[in-house]
């Protein structure tokens, strides 16, 4: 799971996460949930025969027949978890985009650990340009759905702000939009995949963030 | 920034969906606190969509041209909501 412990998903910036990015663009319409299960590997879950991959070799063997899936699926939620020890992407970009990708996945990082946190969250989702092509985001953008029994008066401290819109802009450099399950128009999955609608016609990718063993 | 009228009207399209959503919101969230805050990103979302149509209709098409040819670059917003991300 991605709260495992402080960096980890700085880190994964330079790998995981910009790899999502390729995956996001290849599955266009479809939401790809990334599950993390540890720290050197993943499991892909839409696979059919779905096996743990060490570390390296999911890359070279399973995104391949990965993305054979996914284009000819193109929506729907994937379960997908990936890892690559250098990305392309990364590896080709300048020093200053890698570093802000880093730091936007720092940050990234730190809103899922706060929210994390609650013990109340649900979904975690990230969307924008952070899971595109981009170089350099700007920003995260996340959609929290909280569990029914979320309270946010019981919530205190630096976890508070993830849940205030102005306050997350400017703490955490994200745009955070969230409500309880009960309170997503259509259902959390339609609510969810609503967020996929771009304006220039059709649907993005978007990336779930999934807890361990779920 | 909305290019032409089938962005403007997903971009409408988007800014009644927010405001379902609030309504649903509104209806199903009991809590104050839970509710502003919960809010307070769907209407920054809705005032931030409101602020691109209103640029869309201060220009005639063809001005918006000329004024999108003179702002290239300038639109480096994350894509939120409609925006392409």
């Amino acid at each position: 799971m991605i709260q495992a412990h402080r960096g980890r998903l700085g880190k994964m910036s330079k790998s995981g996460f910009s790899h999502w990015v390729e995956l996001g663009r290849v599955i266009a319409g479809g939401i790809l949930v990334v599950q993390e299960r540890g720290p050197q590997r993943f499991v892909a879950r839409t696979s059919p025969a779905r096996q743990p991959m060490e570390r390296g070799k999911w890359l070279r063997r399973e995104s391949c027949r990965h993305r054979r899936y996914l284009r000819s699926t193109r929506t729907g939620i994937f379960r997908l978890a990936c890892i690559a020890r250098r990305c392309r992407m990364c590896w080709n970009a300048s020093v200053k985009a890698r570093s802000q990708r880093c730091a936007v996945a720092d940050r990234l990082n730190r809103i899922y650990h706060l929210a994390f946190s609650t013990g109340q969250l649900a979904r975690f989702v990230v969307f924008g340009s952070f899971v595109t092509t981009k170089s350099s985001p700007n920003d995260v953008d996340v959609i929290l759905l909280m569990e029914d029994t979320f309270d946010l008066a019981s919530v205190t401290g630096e976890p508070a702000l993830v849940f205030q819109h102005m306050e997350a802009d400017a703490h955490f450099g994200a745009s955070v939009f969230w409500t309880k399950r009960s309170g997503a128009l259509g259902g959390e999955q339609a609510m969810i995949e609503y967020w996929q609608a771009r304006r220039e016609g059709g649907r993005r990718g978007i990336v779930e963030i999934v807890e361990e063993g779920s | 920034m909305i290019a032409n009228d089938a962005e403007l009207q997903t971009t409408l399209e988007r800014i009644g969906w927010f405001q379902q959503q609030l309504a649903h919101l509104r209806r199903t969230e009991a809590n104050p606190v839970n509710y502003r805050a919960a809010a307070s990103g769907f209407l920054a979302e809705i005032d931030r969509m409101q602020l691109e149509v209103r640029d869309f209709f201060c220009f005639l098409p063809n001005e918006s041209e000329g004024a999108a040819e003179q702002d290239t670059g300038a639109d480096g917003g994350r894509g939120v909501g409609v925006s392409g991300a």
